[in-house]
């Protein structure tokens, strides 16, 4: 049974997100089932935001150039010869011929079809025959106007953002917020170990939902009871950093156990999410901890923090190692989870910190994995067509109906 | 215009992509043409593999070949 909204059931159903935590309702079934939302969210969504496509170590070296398709857009992510991370739309400007297929470095981005020639910078070298046999000039083109078409990129705690529509405000202007908020991380550089430190998750799930399941600790002692043993409920926080001019009644949710710090400020980027209190690294065999960011304020020793940069992208810091989610949206009940660690210093590359990388990334997979039943079953819950979005706990579930607002408030901007 | 070489070691280097054995041959082509239209065509592609071996010689000799007969910017 179909579950789609005609505009004016739709602008109801989300009117009734947008509203404070303990009167609000969830998004509408048809936000996690239809085609028709999902290709909209594609535009108010994703395209109005920075979104996470891919990760900057899977260019390992200049000239490097990694074909993506991002929600049906065919998108290379480039490595420049000055080293910078570049994104354009993977298409040729004469013909519109798909430019690369295969991941690899490469001298020059040259089209199959005519063999127009670019540079990583996007500028045509050459436009051969243009101008007739032999000749490589032609009056309609400018080597420098028809280059490839950028997309607005940028590179934060090892993933690539880009933003499609060119209308966000500048990365670090719309995400001010979280900069401060990790500046001692933000700069810090990371190093990633190789396949050891990777993972993907394909789920049968909307995107949304592996969000929400993020924004949240409640599920903590239910899911993760091996989390739990050391990171109780009642030593987690909730983070939440609204993109709305005022602060809301979502915004002070207090109880003896749970507190939570609530920031309100305009930044185009919102996020939410939980931190822990009681942080404890891992230990190897031999009682050795894997080495720790540069110049981290004391509180980090024992605090980690996790947080959902909207609309795709989940992130952890801990004084030793972060980790990046980029969320794929593949379709309405269809996303890939591409998850990477990442660590402070270079030396845990090598192979006397092997075995202790391979427990870190299998603790995480662990907790992942057992993410996975709960995100695919509220995707398997949607379908019940007499239900209704669902209510929040305002104490526990706060952060998540942060995300409903953000999610629901982009949907209804026209 | 003179017509394409029909040279089996081009032809070999185009199909195995070796960018810049086909550079050199394009090059050698353009510098022995008869007519300037021949040798701008064999330049252009010496130029086209040259930037794709990343063979910066023949990529300013061909381009350099090219812009002095009118026909690269
Ligand atoms: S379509 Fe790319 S060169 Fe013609
Ligand atoms: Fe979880």
């Amino acid at each position: 049974m179909t579950q789609m909204l005609n505009p004016e059931e739709r602008r109801a159903a989300l009117s009734k997100v947008v509203g404070d935590v303990d009167v609000a309702l969830g998004l509408p079934n048809e936000a996690y089932l239809e085609a028709d939302y999902f290709a909209e969210e594609k535009k108010k969504v994703f395209g109005a935001s920075w979104a996470g496509v891919g990760f900057a170590k899977d260019l390992p070296e200049a000239l490097w150039v990694q074909p993506i398709d991002f929600l049906g857009e065919p998108l290379i992510l480039v490595r420049d010869r000055q080293d910078q991370v570049r994104v354009f739309y993977n298409v040729c400007r004469h013909r519109g011929m798909k430019l690369v297929e295969e991941p690899g470095k490469m001298n020059v981005i040259r089209c199959p079809y005519h063999s127009w020639s670019y540079d990583h910078g996007g500028a045509l070298k050459i436009t051969p025959h243009a101008g007739g046999p032999g000749n490589n000039i032609c009056g309609r083109l400018e080597k420098d106007v028809t280059g490839l078409i950028e997309v607005r990129s940028h590179v934060f705690m090892g993933v690539i953002f880009v933003n499609l529509d060119g209308q966000a405000p500048a990365f670090k202007e719309a995400n001010a917020k979280l900069l401060e908020r990790w500046s001692e991380f933000a700069d810090q550089p990371l190093t990633h170990t190789g396949e050891d430190s990777g993972f993907k998750l394909s789920l049968d799930t909307n995107w949304k939902l592996a969000v929400e399941n993020y924004c949240e600790s409640y599920h903590l002692p239910w899911v993760h009871p091996s989390l739990n043993s050391y990171s109780r409920l009642e030593d987690h926080y909730h983070i939440m950093q609204n993109d709305e001019p005022q602060a809301s009644g979502a915004a002070s949710q207090v109880t003896s156990q749970v507190t939570s710090q609530v920031t309100s400020q305009v930044t185009s980027q919102a996020f939410s999410g939980q931190g822990t209190l009681v942080y404890s690294p891992m230990l190897a065999e031999d009682g050795r901890r894997f080495p720790a960011f540069d110049a981290l304020d004391a509180k980090w020793d024992k605090q980690a923090e996790y947080v959902a940069l909207y609309p795709n992208v989940l992130l952890g810091v801990h004084k030793d190692h972060s980790f990046a989610i980029v969320i794929e949206p593949k379709g309405p009940n269809q996303s890939v989870e591409h998850i990477e660690i990442f660590y402070a210093k270079p030396e845990v590359a090598g192979a006397d910190w092997q075995a202790m990388r391979a427990k870190n990334t299998a603790m995480w997979k662990l907790v992942f994995e057992e993410d996975v039943f709960v995100v695919e079953g509220m995707q398997k819950g949607r379908s019940a067509s007499g239900f209704d979005g669902g209510v929040f706990a305002p104490a526990m579930d706060a952060p998540t109906h942060l995300f409903h607002r953000w999610a629901a408030s982009k949907m209804l901007a026209e | 215009m003179a017509p394409v070489m029909s040279d089996a070691v081009l032809f070999r280097a185009l199909e195995n992509g070796d960018h810049k054995t086909a550079a050199q041959l394009y090059m050698q082509a353009a510098e022995q043409a008869g007519d300037s239209d021949a040798a701008a065509f064999y330049a252009t592609h010496a130029y086209v593999h040259a930037l794709q071996a990343g063979d910066t010689a023949v990529e300013q000799r061909s381009g350099g070949l090219l812009r002095r007969m009118g026909r690269l910017r």
